[in-house]
């Protein structure tokens, strides 16, 4: 049914599916400066009490946080080998990738949750709650008021991409999206490879700058 | 598809290597070299992952268009902060 996937205002697949790939490259624009803000913010408070935040990144839960810095590439990869699947015409495979990569996004959230765990019981909490037995100062204070942050901005990202992927489970399974029209999928990969990219520089802040 | 594969490997190494940096004293370096490797992993994922490669200009203009705000208003942002007199 090529006619029905064609919206009106569209003279072909082509020029529609480039103009869905445009639009999801301007809204992932929208989203690096929604971040972005964030960024700059560590960033600030990074010149001003840099010895305070590699001391409070130091301390962080290094061992969880590159394990899902693995997992997170790898969900990456999965992503793009269901698209290539797909384009394929390998519906099954494709199907199957997206549920890996479902699966290795609901293990980040879990090892996210263990790593919140351990910060509660650390007292490694935002503003006010702050209430470490190790870490002193202010800036160790603005340090996890930002990591809980940013990381809870992100993790809201991955669970919005675990229910975007969920739902093109059902679109390739219910053959809305195929070999002839894959782009929602496409578009939703670079979705999930945007919230990959945001990790990938969330990791060494939050975790490594030691 | 041997290609995604292969590009998820140079991933991993560029992970390995921002691991091990963290156990090098690097002193002033180790903020900047981190950023750079995240900053070449990035450019990975956006140019193969995502695509980039078979896309026309104009999806690449808008991709570095975002970048470079990013880097604009947060860079003058942290400069502003940084130069100023130290007194609370």
């Amino acid at each position: 049914m090529p006619g029905s996937r064609l919206a009106e205002h569209f003279g072909d697949l082509q020029t529609q599916h480039h103009s869905a790939r445009l639009g999801m490259w301007i809204f992932l624009s929208s989203e690096i400066l929604l971040f972005g803000g964030l960024f700059a913010l560590f960033g600030s408070y990074y010149v001003r009490y840099t010895a305070e935040f590699r001391e409070a990144a130091h301390h962080n839960t290094i061992f969880w946080g590159s394990a899902n810095t693995f997992v997170l590439i790898t969900s990456s990869l999965t992503v793009a080998l269901a698209v290539w699947a797909l384009r394929h015409d390998e519906p099954q495979r494709a199907k199957r990738l997206v549920l890996a990569t479902i699966l290795l996004g609901v293990v980040f959230l879990a090892i996210k949750g263990i790593e919140y765990r351990i910060h509660a019981h650390e007292g490694l909490l935002p503003g006010h709650h702050f209430d470490s037995q190790k870490l002193h100062g202010h800036g160790a204070i603005l340090f996890y008021t930002l990591y809980w942050f940013m990381t809870s901005v992100h993790a809201l990202h991955l669970t919005v991409g675990i229910g975007v992927m969920s739902w093109l489970v059902l679109g390739i399974h219910r053959r809305r999206v195929d070999a002839e029209h894959p782009i929602a999928l496409e578009v939703g990969g670079m979705y999930w490879h945007l919230v990959d990219i945001i990790w990938i520089f969330l990791w060494p802040l939050l975790y490594l700058v030691r | 598809m041997a290609r995604y594969v292969a590009i998820w490997l140079v991933l991993l190494v560029l992970t390995g290597l921002t691991f091990g940096l963290a156990f090098v004293p690097t002193g002033p370096w180790s903020m900047p070299l981190a950023l750079l490797i995240a900053s070449a992993k990035s450019l990975l994922v956006a140019v193969f992952f995502m695509h980039l490669i078979e896309q026309g200009a104009t999806n690449r203009i808008v991709a570095v268009v975002g970048v470079l705000f990013l880097a604009l208003l947060s860079g003058l942002m942290i400069l502003d902060v940084a130069g100023r007199p130290l007194s609370q």
